[in-house]
């Protein structure tokens, strides 16, 4: 792909002849924000090397000894390496499928109101991706308790159930969580999704009418052609987090309770918990490289793909 | 925007009033827990209607009230120059990768890209902005880093400029005579509201939630602390001298007097509050961009 | 307009060429850094001395050395501390002491980053709060202090025990001043005082597991709907005393006996552990778990004056005095009960440590030695300027001013895990006798075959991490009493801590164990 790039790049030079003097300001433009990239983020990149060396901050970062692939042997020691795979792997499909798809509907919706209302609706559906995750966890065993969390007491209580104890029953985390990250991050992505609709060219939407278009019809053929950049910018850029895992969601909501760890431990979790008495900044670094380089190559085949289908979607 | 007919129209507003009774519902326990005596939330766990209200949790938090004030009004200061300075630096970075035919646009993309994917890490950054750059204990600290510019906005933005401003608009006012800068402003901002709208929200929101900054890089200077780091530090520091009580016999804190869940509660509402009031205002910019200048896509 | 955002532009365009150039000479200049604090450390004490005399001509005044501190919230008065202790440092070692206070909660995050590459922030810090002491000094963040501490180590010796400033060696050097406090903790059963007393027990008793899991029945009759066990700590944090779990909360590999065996044995599969599970068992089906224990967002503080739950289990030097530490603070009687006869006495916690990236280290090594031995330095530290934070009673205790609290106090640390020898304090709110029942508590305790064996576990840190998650996963569940079949619990948790490697863990601390007792 790295090599792709410039070839286009050099495709299309030779066709504009202004040469270089016609888009230098376009360039100086962005030398503020590549600027930035480079101290905030390109700099520090050196720590990458953390993953392949045993620290020793007597000689110092850049002088301490290469060690192989050692600091990566942790992940793979057990045989729960195939469960925080799994976790993580099969939670993040779960949250962009249906992540996306519930944003991109509440973003429709949201684009018909007319009403005052809308403002309302803005802003409380923002609410919980303003929550701390620490909050959400205090929150879900208010509902979740078993002496007197709200769903045994108010709910299954009058209707005869015997009380769950939910916090030792792995069996309904899997849909606990993935309710709680929907919960806490429609409205964020939903208004992403909502700042790109507003910006449709309403003519489009005219014209279909005119050609006697029903609801269904204008968001078919209108509205979500023109999500498409945005639906797949959103799922290339999930996609390279496809080794992630938020900490605060796996470890945090289900209160670091063993019980649940067949469902709730994932890579971040598992490196949390085995890395908390070592400090061991190599090892570490060695588990956020291998997430992040899995992630890349993810996103690279994606993005080939998508390419392929529809250049103009690409992310580069 | 989508035509429909007046029964397609009711079930939106049905879906959005579930949705927004979903995330009103638990801000409301939270409000109602933070203002619920101690003992009572002990005894017989969260509830709309507590039996005996306390505000404990309130006192405790402004006991030291000019501390809390004070770190109101840096994080004031801190989100809105960094909100401004991160829009700044969004669309100027955005703008040109948008444009097409711009040499190596795919690569500089790429590069921008790729921040989101790989990072050196905390140790890494930490020693280059406090060993380099001298940042720590000023209130670059933080301003600068991670939060002044989002590669995931850069993408975004630069998206939305691709799908929503047609080319022939830019051209046809380059014809005009109008330099880059001068189209950017007046030309490609003012239809633009909308995801500028959304970035200034994004990058509000991710400083005004920011603790780690000053975590990592406020050691002396408290009084530069983010009231999300006061509000933090209350919180870890309740929560460990509860626990570790016994391994720290010795300090000799009044524990029973400090509420903690309510605690927890009550900092959840006072740093959610201010965010809720200002927000309407954000919103103005989400309406439709305007278009200037004859042409349409 | 226009005009204006342009100016605003270049102005910013400027700003950010000038960090980008800066940003340009990074790489260079923090890698020679790294160089010459690895040059200064590993030549020793003369260069360091030039420098240190150098540092003095530069800010022509006198140098300041800057000490950790830990606290519960940022006090107000750091700095009439600072200059009351500066006014003791500046005669006795010639330099002022800058407190540099980490917040407890976020120790492990702040020292972690303080301690990284050459950052000069603490000379003086305490390794085993939020970090790893063998951990800190084979990363090479301390220093290795033999020559440094040379003068002053026949009174540190005195002050602190032979066998605590000897314990901060690793392999054969000395990289931290072992903190003197208690070093046997004692595994209570903290009850309600008046049941308690109502059951035939008061403050102090000693009691066993068979005698508790009675005391348990005979409450939760009387009782049916109260719980008696609640959590501490997040877990029910069910001590034992009966090992010395080597340095390490997850017990991967202990000395049984009291640690007096030579041995290191799979505490999980020991009978210590398999009878504490028969008990978990027994507790289980009683009922007397308080429900959902292992997710409870309270403190013993919140539940057992509300009488939601009536006691807990805890750890402390002395029984008795976790009784009246409780009673204090939860505002409700309290009684703690003794489980076990004995004790053992482990190796310290934390250290005193020095910065190698400090530009003074004899006067660090000086200020370690006041820390150890002067009781003026240590008084300023832990309980604050007599007369304006405390007053001394007439039995030689202390306490707070007339009309002040916990909240309007400037400066009230408490004595705590990182300070040198708190012995030395006035005992605030405690018994006068406080500090001597505490070094009595000390020399009563059998002393562990591994005192001062600090355990290097790099090289088996796969392991390490494996068992880790594999203890998370199952040991608070089983001591929470929250699994349904306990033996095949047990069989799954030992079979799996196999799979992970603890026998690699236990060989290699052998290895070490025996390396130390010189075998």
């Amino acid at each position: 792909m790295a090599k792709q790039a410039p070839a286009n790049a050099l495709k299309t030079a030779p066709k504009k002849q202004g040469g270089f003097a016609k888009w230098l300001p376009l360039y100086v433009l962005m030398i503020p924000g590549l600027a930035y990239l480079v101290i905030n983020n390109y700099l520090p990149m050196f720590g990458l090397t953390f993953a392949f060396k045993k620290i020793n901050y007597n000689v110092g970062v850049f002088n301490s000894p290469w060690c192989g692939l050692d600091n990566f042997g942790f992940l793979f020691k057990t045989k729960d390496a195939f469960i925080i795979f799994r976790n993580t792997i099969c939670y993040n499909l779960v949250f962009i499928l249906l992540g996306n798809v519930l944003a991109i509907v509440i973003a429709i919706m949201l684009e018909q109101i007319r009403t005052k209302a809308l403002k309302v609706y803005q802003t409380c559906i923002l609410i919980p991706y303003l929550l701390s995750i620490t909050v959400v966890s205090y929150l879900a065993f208010a509902f979740l308790s078993t002496d007197n969390g709200f769903i045994n007491n108010s709910i299954l209580a009058p209707l005869g159930v015997e009380p769950i104890s939910w916090y030792s029953t792995p069996k309904y985390w899997p849909f606990i969580l993935v309710f709680i990250n929907l919960w806490k991050g429609f409205g964020y992505s939903s208004i992403l999704y909502f700042a790109t609709l507003i910006g449709v060219d309403g003519s489009y939407y005219e014209a279909a009418v005119i050609d006697g278009a029903s609801t269904w019809q204008q968001i078919k053929y209108v509205t979500l052609p023109c999500l498409k950049t945005t639906i797949i910018t959103l799922v290339i850029m999930a996609i390279g987090r496809m080794f992630y895992s938020d900490f605060g969601l796996f470890y945090q909501v289900p209160m670091n309770n063993g019980m649940l760890f067949d469902v709730t431990n994932t890579i971040d979790t598992y490196v949390y918990r085995g890395l908390l008495q070592l400090n061991d900044v190599g090892r570490s670094s060695a588990a956020g490289f291998l997430q992040s380089l899995l992630g890349f190559t993810l996103v690279m085949i994606t993005n080939v793909i998508t390419r392929k289908v529809d250049p103009d979607s690409a992310l580069f | 925007m989508i035509t429909s007919s007046k029964a397609a129209k009711i079930i939106p507003n049905v879906v959005l009033v579930i949705l927004t009774l979903l995330c009103v519902i638990p801000l409301l326990l939270l409000l109602m827990a933070s203002i619920t005596d101690e003992q009572t939330l002990t005894m017989n766990g969260y509830s709309f209607f507590p039996a005996k209200f306390s505000a404990a949790s309130y006192q405790y938090i402004f006991k030291a009230s000019q501390t809390v004030f004070r770190a109101y009004g840096v994080t004031f200061f801190v989100t809105i120059i960094g909100t401004a300075c991160n829009v700044l630096m969004t669309v100027l970075l955005a703008y040109p990768l948008a444009r097409p035919g711009l040499p190596a646009r795919n690569v500089i993309a790429f590069l921008v890209f790729f921040t989101m994917l790989f990072n050196g890490g905390l140790v890494p950054t930490y020693i280059m902005y406090s060993q380099v750059f001298h940042i720590r204990d000023t209130i670059f600290a933080l301003l600068i880093p991670t939060f002044l510019m989002s590669p995931f906005n850069v993408i975004l933005m630069r998206n939305y400029f691709k799908t929503n401003i047609p080319d022939a608009i830019i051209e046809a006012a380059k014809l005009d005579g109008a330099s880059e800068l001068k189209t950017l402003i007046e030309v490609v901002l003012p239809m633009s509201t909308p995801i500028i709208g959304t970035v200034g929200l994004m990058a509000g929101l991710a400083y005004w939630n920011d603790w780690t900054n000053g975590l990592y890089y406020i050691v002396k200077r408290t009084d530069l602390y983010s009231i999300q780091n006061v509000l933090t530090n209350m919180l870890n520091n309740i929560q460990f001298l509860k626990s570790s009580a016994q391994q720290l016999q010795g300090v000799n804190l009044e524990m029973g007097a400090i509420p903690s869940v309510g605690v927890r509660m009550a900092i959840a509402v006072v740093a959610v509050i201010p965010v809720m009031v200002v927000y309407p205002f954000i919103q103005k910019s989400f309406v439709k961009g305007i278009v200037i200048g004859g042409v349409k896509g | 307009m226009a005009k204006k955002i342009t100016a605003v532009l270049l102005a910013l365009c400027l700003i950010v060429t000038v960090f980008a150039a800066c940003g340009g000479n990074e790489g260079g200049s923090s890698s020679q850094a790294g160089g010459s604090s690895s040059e200064a450390s590993s030549s020793g004490g003369e260069s360091s001395g030039a420098e240190s005399s150098e540092a003095n001509e530069n800010t022509g005044d006198v140098p300041t050395i800057s000490l950790m501190v830990t606290c519960g919230t940022t006090p107000a008065d750091t700095a009439d501390v600072e200059a009351a202790l500066s006014e003791i440092t500046r005669e006795k070692i010639g330099c002022n002491v800058e407190l540099i206070t980490i917040e407890i909660g976020n120790a492990s995050q702040q020292m972690n980053l303080l301690l990284a590459g050459g950052d000069d922030t603490l000379d003086v810090f305490y390794a085993g709060i939020g970090t790893s002491f063998v951990n800190v000094a084979s990363q090479g963040q301390a220093m290795e202090l033999d020559s440094l501490m040379e003068p002053y180590a026949e009174e540190m010796k005195k002050a602190l025990g032979e066998n605590v400033y000897e314990s901060g060696r690793i392999n054969g050097k000395l990289y931290g001043i072992g903190r003197l406090l208690d070093q046997a903790s004692v595994p209570c059963f903290t009850i309600r005082g008046d049941i308690a007393q109502e059951f035939g027990y008061k403050n102090g008793d000693k009691i066993n597991l068979e005698k508790l899991t009675k005391l348990f029945q005979d409450v939760h009759d009387k009782y049916p709907d109260t719980p008696i066990i609640g959590p501490n700590n997040g877990s029910p944090n069910i001590g034992d005393s009966r090992v010395d779990s080597l340095g390490d909360g997850n017990k991967l590999g202990v000395l049984g006996n009291m640690g007096q065996d030579e041995t290191v044995i799979n505490y999980y599969e020991s009978e210590y552990y398999t009878e504490l599970v028969s008990y978990f068992k027994q507790w289980k089906e009683m009922g007397v778990y308080m429900p959902d224990l292992l997710n409870s967002t309270e403190a013993p503080v919140d539940f057992i004056p509300t009488g939601k739950c009536f006691g807990c289990f805890a750890g402390h030097f002395s029984a008795e005095m976790n009784g009246i530490w409780s009673t204090s603070n939860f505002g409700v009687d309290c009684a703690s009960l003794q489980i076990y006869d004995d004790t053992v006495a482990v190796t310290p916690g934390a250290y005193g440590c020095i910065n190698p990236a400090t530009k003074n280290p004899e006067m660090a090594a000086g200020l370690l030695h006041l820390l150890s031995t002067n009781a003026d330095v240590e008084n300023l530290l832990i309980n604050g300027i007599e007369g304006q934070h405390y007053q001394v009673l007439d039995d030689g205790s202390a306490t707070y001013l007339e009309g002040q609290d916990i909240t309007s106090v400037g400066w009230c640390l408490g004595y705590s895990w990182a300070n040198q020898n708190s012995t030395l304090s006035i005992p605030f709110d405690y018994p006068a006798d406080y500090f001597d029942q505490l070094l009595a508590a000390n020399a009563a305790a059998k002393q562990s075959k591994a005192f001062g064996c600090q355990f290097d576990l790099t090289g088996v840190s796969d392991a390490v991490s494996a068992c880790t998650n594999v203890v998370n996963q199952y040991a608070n569940p089983l001591a929470a009493g929250s699994v349904e079949d306990f033996d095949a619990t047990l069989k799954k948790f030992q079979e799996d801590l196999k799979a992970a490697g603890i026998d690699e863990i236990i060989a290699a601390r052998q290895e070490q164990l025996d390396a130390f007792l010189g075998k």
